[in-house]
């Protein structure tokens, strides 16, 4: 066995145990297991026999079965974390029985494999690089443990020449081989963020995190101003007395995109992270690219599938002030309903609005009770009853956030009569420069999250109220951050974890370049991967993409090949390549076996008048070569000697 | 892994046809011959799980992780044959040695880049690991085991290396055409002794004798090293005067020849001659052989006299 090579294994696999850190779906087992027997092998107690194998194929089975039996077996997604799980804690388990040569070289393929699928729930910037590092190692502990005894530096030239040849390799393979679609779906990981229904008193406290939820590029277009920082996602009109959740049917009356808006400026570009939700956050303007995104009659966007994973959309032609056609369908009979047999203080108090003339001054009205009442917006509203839960919140306990305010305030003036709905999405979001001459982008997070009421105002049409911005005006300009300080919850601003602004600018310059990440590498797909090549291949490019990989592919290796006989060639000095050249011009050719002295002696008896410098020359080089080094000539009289005899000293030499 | 016979023997088969013949080998396209090796083939399957996951997870990660490995994977072919291509084996003069020990035919391998972890060695033999092989020309000693005196080629050595990833295995067969030269194997046994009296000049001794009654005793020197312990003055060693050994002198007047002995089979016969020179060669006495067929020694001692001897009951 190979102590080098266990030691770039347990290396990779700290790595790896750090890239898990920041994923959601490794359980807690593996990640207390990992260190600790990582630490066991180093420490390495007498008590354990490492001769031993530690883990058995039985063990193995019994593990897996253990492991695969506490997943739900009809979701692929929880399937395959429970495998992933499985695969870090053999790679730690096989560190133990590294005794033999086979186990050892198998660890460090499980190693590999143990990097890729971690590489399935976190695909930032940084847990990137830290997969690529543990592949890299355990790449490098085959290596050490193939040429054990080569030196450290061979070994790393070795690790640097295959990896560094590989990849131009990975770049065509990626860029050209042409993308399978899916055999089957992997479902990753459990939703954060939005959800599909709203039941504010279902929820004791919310704890925010700082996950990021979208990022949005502008196009030739500025972005809009804090306070209009609005991002629809779904629109909430099904009330049953206590919940609020979406019509169902609503997004197959969805209209699909015209073809010709993929390239209408200005362009908003949206990366949004994994949400599970079918609807996309979208500004409520502009055409929804690729098509097979469609609005719907209600002010949302939809695609067909839930979103697994991080997700590129743009909107065309989207400007802020623009005619929004959703506004003015007309409400219908959902709209208005309200069970009269639940909340009957708010039914009572919604009643008693009825009277009054228009729709904009029963809000005004409402406005002004939420105002009189002393609300207080906090992230610990405590639970509410199952029955007649917004009439707790109402006249009882007053705590609330977003989610307790919208739905009160839509379920007062659906009971005054006037049709009224939620809206749940985004608010804000932060933004962040680029690097030198780079645009930036707005950053929206998971904290940025917020829900809204729209009502229907005649002539109007459906027209925003947001009732949490009465109660803390600051909470659309501001981040929840300031607005929680301001509503008087300081105690709830420890719940949100708040960086220094130094952290923030390196978050900020991290997040750029984790983007360009995902734009350019992660979010590349078959889509993306045709429009690249159309780009650079005109039409043909479809037809072509097996030549050209072909073409690419062996030019690549041909490449590679080249440079590793360069490598492997015998390198001549600078020095013997210029003496080389010198005594071939002067006719002189060494014979095997002679030496510099006896060649150029034989010289000097043909030609008498070179005999000095010659042996100048000889002499000079001798010293060079293997003379001490204190007492080793400059180059300068090196220089010198091949002048005398008529020769340059070439800067480029020619390797042979 | 164990085949069954006659697979082995189809294995034999094609294994003699790969392998080449001649004083030197330079292993290039035309010797080399290289496969993916059992951790290869693993490797290859780890790489297509990670694509199959990359592609239905829809996440690049895997995928761009199992693009490098299949990038690896083609890359270290060409590297596992250029760690073997270009490298000389060139056979050396090897020495003699006795049938039934251990015995060591040199190879040279002439090199002109620095090569790693190379494995070599007699079919059925122990193999040399060269971990790492430097540019010039090293001399390796194989090791092998011949059981039968005469000249032999050693047989099939096979040279293959895994380096860098041990992902596939690089290997080449050569039957090196240098015979070895190996004496029976010594075993103390009656041998034939002729003595000649050089008085009477013709033969009027002879039996079948191991003697040293033969000796008598010359005097003392000073002990060598190499001697052994057969020869030291003990007696004089207990009163103090070191070291020494006793120097015989064999009667001038007596000539041992040695010969087969009838009674016993000839292979036989010719171990317990072999064991019978060693013997008088390490006592430095005067000898000759005689062997039906062979052309008669005469009396002489020495290491080329020895040589000469055990050459001619080698190849007796």
């Amino acid at each position: 066995m190979s102590r080098l090579s266990l030691q770039w294994q347990l290396a990779s696999l700290a790595v790896l145990w750090c890239g898990l850190l920041s994923i959601h779906e490794a359980q807690p087992l593996v990640l207390i297991s990992l260190p600790v027997l990582i630490g066991l092998r180093v420490w390495r107690p007498k008590a354990l026999d490492m001769r031993r194998r530690v883990v058995s194929n039985g063990m193995v089975l019994a593990l897996l079965t253990a492991w695969v039996a506490g997943a739900e077996l009809n979701d692929r997604g929880a399937w395959l974390a429970a495998f992933s799980n499985l695969l870090w804690l053999l790679c730690g388990l096989k560190t133990l029985e590294l005794d033999q040569y086979g186990a050892q070289r198998r660890t460090g393929l499980l190693l590999v494999l143990a990097a890729g699928t971690s590489g399935l729930f976190a695909q930032a910037l940084g847990p990137s690089l830290l997969q690529a590092a543990a592949a890299c190692m355990a790449i490098a502990s085959l290596i050490v443990l193939e040429m054990t005894e080569a030196g450290g530096k061979e070994q790393f030239r070795s690790l640097c020449l295959l990896v560094g040849l590989s990849l131009p390799l990975v770049v065509v393979l990626f860029v050209l081989a042409p993308r399978l679609s899916p055999v089957w779906l992997i479902q990753g990981g459990t939703s954060t963020g939005l959800s599909a229904e709203l039941d504010p008193g279902s929820i004791a406290s919310l704890v925010k995190s700082e996950a990021p939820a979208m990022r949005i590029q502008f196009d030739g277009i500025s972005p809009p101003e804090p306070a209009e920082r609005y991002w629809r996602v779904m629109t909430l009109n099904q009330f049953d007395g206590r919940r609020w959740s979406a019509n169902a049917d609503e997004p197959r009356q969805a209209a699909p995109t015209p073809a010709s808006a993929a390239n209408i400026k200005p362009q908003i570009n949206i990366l949004l992270e994994q949400s599970n939700l079918r609807w996309l956050p979208w500004w409520g303007t502009g055409l929804p690219w690729p098509s097979s995104i469609r609005r719907t009659a209600d002010g949302g966007i939809v695609q067909n599938t839930p979103v697994r994973g991080r997700t590129l959309y743009k909107l065309s032609a989207a400007s802020w002030n623009e005619h929004q056609p959703w506004r003015f369908v007309e409400p219908t009979a959902a709209d208005l309903q309200i069970p009269t047999a639940s909340n009957p203080r708010l039914v009572r108090l919604g009643r008693q609005w009825l009277e009054l003339p228009d729709t904009e001054s029963k809000i005004l009205t409402a406005k002004r009770w939420f105002l009189k009442q002393g609300f207080r917006y906090t992230l610990e509203p405590g639970k509410l009853p199952t029955n007649d839960a917004l009439d707790t919140f109402l006249f009882e306990n007053r705590r609330g956030f977003c989610e307790h305010f919208a739905a009160a305030f839509s379920a007062l003036m659906r009971a005054s009569n006037v049709p009224s709905r939620i809206v749940v999405g985004y608010q804000g979001g932060k933004w962040v420069h680029a690097i030198g001459a780079g645009a930036g982008h707005l950053q929206v997070q998971q904290s940025d999250a917020h829900a809204w009421s729209e009502v229907w105002i005649e002539g109007r049409g459906w027209t925003r109220v947001d009732p949490t911005a009465w109660i803390v005006p600051s909470r659309t300009e501001e981040s929840l951050f300031e607005s929680l300080e301001k509503a008087g919850s300081t105690g709830d601003q420890k719940l949100l974890s708040q960086s220094r602004s130094w952290m923030r600018l390196i978050s900020g310059q991290w997040q750029v370049m984790d983007l360009k990440w995902n734009l350019w590498v992660m979010q590349f797909d078959q889509a993306r991967q045709e429009d690249l090549l159309s780009k650079w291949f005109g039409s043909y490019a479809n037809r072509w993409q097996t030549p050209l990989l072909i073409v690419f592919l062996s030019t690549m290796i041909g490449l590679g090949l080249m440079t590793l006989q360069w490598l492997q060639a015998p390198k001549i000095n600078r020095e013997r390549h210029q003496l080389n050249q010198c005594l071939k011009r002067l006719g002189l050719v060494l014979q095997t076996g002679e030496t510099l002295e006896a060649a150029v002696a034989r010289l000097g008896q043909q030609r008498p008048e070179l005999t000095v410098p010659l042996q100048n020359l000889s002499n000079t080089y001798n010293q060079m070569r293997f003379g001490a080094p204190s007492q080793q000539p400059n180059l300068q009289q090196w220089k010198k000697c091949l002048k005398s005899l008529g020769c340059k000293r070439s800067i480029f030499y020619i390797m042979n | 892994m164990r085949w069954p016979t006659n697979i082995q023997k189809l294995i034999l088969i094609f294994e003699h046809r790969l392998a080449h013949q001649g004083h030197r080998l330079q292993l290039n396209l035309r010797t080399l011959y290289i496969i993916p090796t059992g951790f290869g083939g693993l490797w290859l399957v780890s790489t297509m799980l990670l694509y199959l996951l990359g592609i239905n997870s829809s996440s690049n990660g895997p995928l761009l992780l199992a693009f490098l490995c299949s990038g690896l994977f083609f890359l270290s072919l060409f590297l596992t044959q250029f760690n073997l291509q270009g490298l000389e084996l060139i056979t050396d003069q090897p020495s003699p040695a006795f049938a039934g020990t251990d015995v060591n035919y040199p190879l040279q391998l002439r090199s002109s880049c620095t090569r790693h972890s190379i494995k070599i060695g007699f079919r059925g033999c122990q193999t040399k690991v060269v971990p790492v092989l430097y540019s010039g020309t090293t001399i390796i000693q194989l090791p092998w085991a011949p059981t039968q005196r005469g000249l032999h080629q050693p047989g099939q050595v096979k040279i293959h290396a895994k380096a860098p990833l041990g992902l596939f295995v690089c290997w080449s067969y050569w039957q090196p055409s240098q015979p070895q030269l190996i004496y029976p194997k010594p075993l103390y046994g009656p041998v034939l002794e002729l003595w000649l009296s050089k008085r009477n000049g013709g033969a009027n001794v002879s039996g079948t004798l191991r003697g040293n009654s033969t000796e008598t005793l010359q005097g003392l020197s000073p002990h060598r090293h190499e001697e052994g312990l057969q020869r030291v003055a003990w007696k004089q060693m207990a009163r103090g005067r070191g070291w020494l050994a006793k120097r015989f002198e064999s009667e001038a007047n007596i000539e041992i020849h040695l010969s087969l002995d009838r009674g016993v089979e000839r292979e036989l016969a010719l171990q317990h001659l072999s064991a019978r020179i060693v013997e008088l060669s390490e006592k430095n006495e005067a000898f000759g052989l005689s062997i039906s067929g062979m052309e008669a020694i005469p009396n002489g001692r020495g290491r080329s006299h020895r040589e000469a001897c055990l050459r001619t009951v080698a190849l007796a």
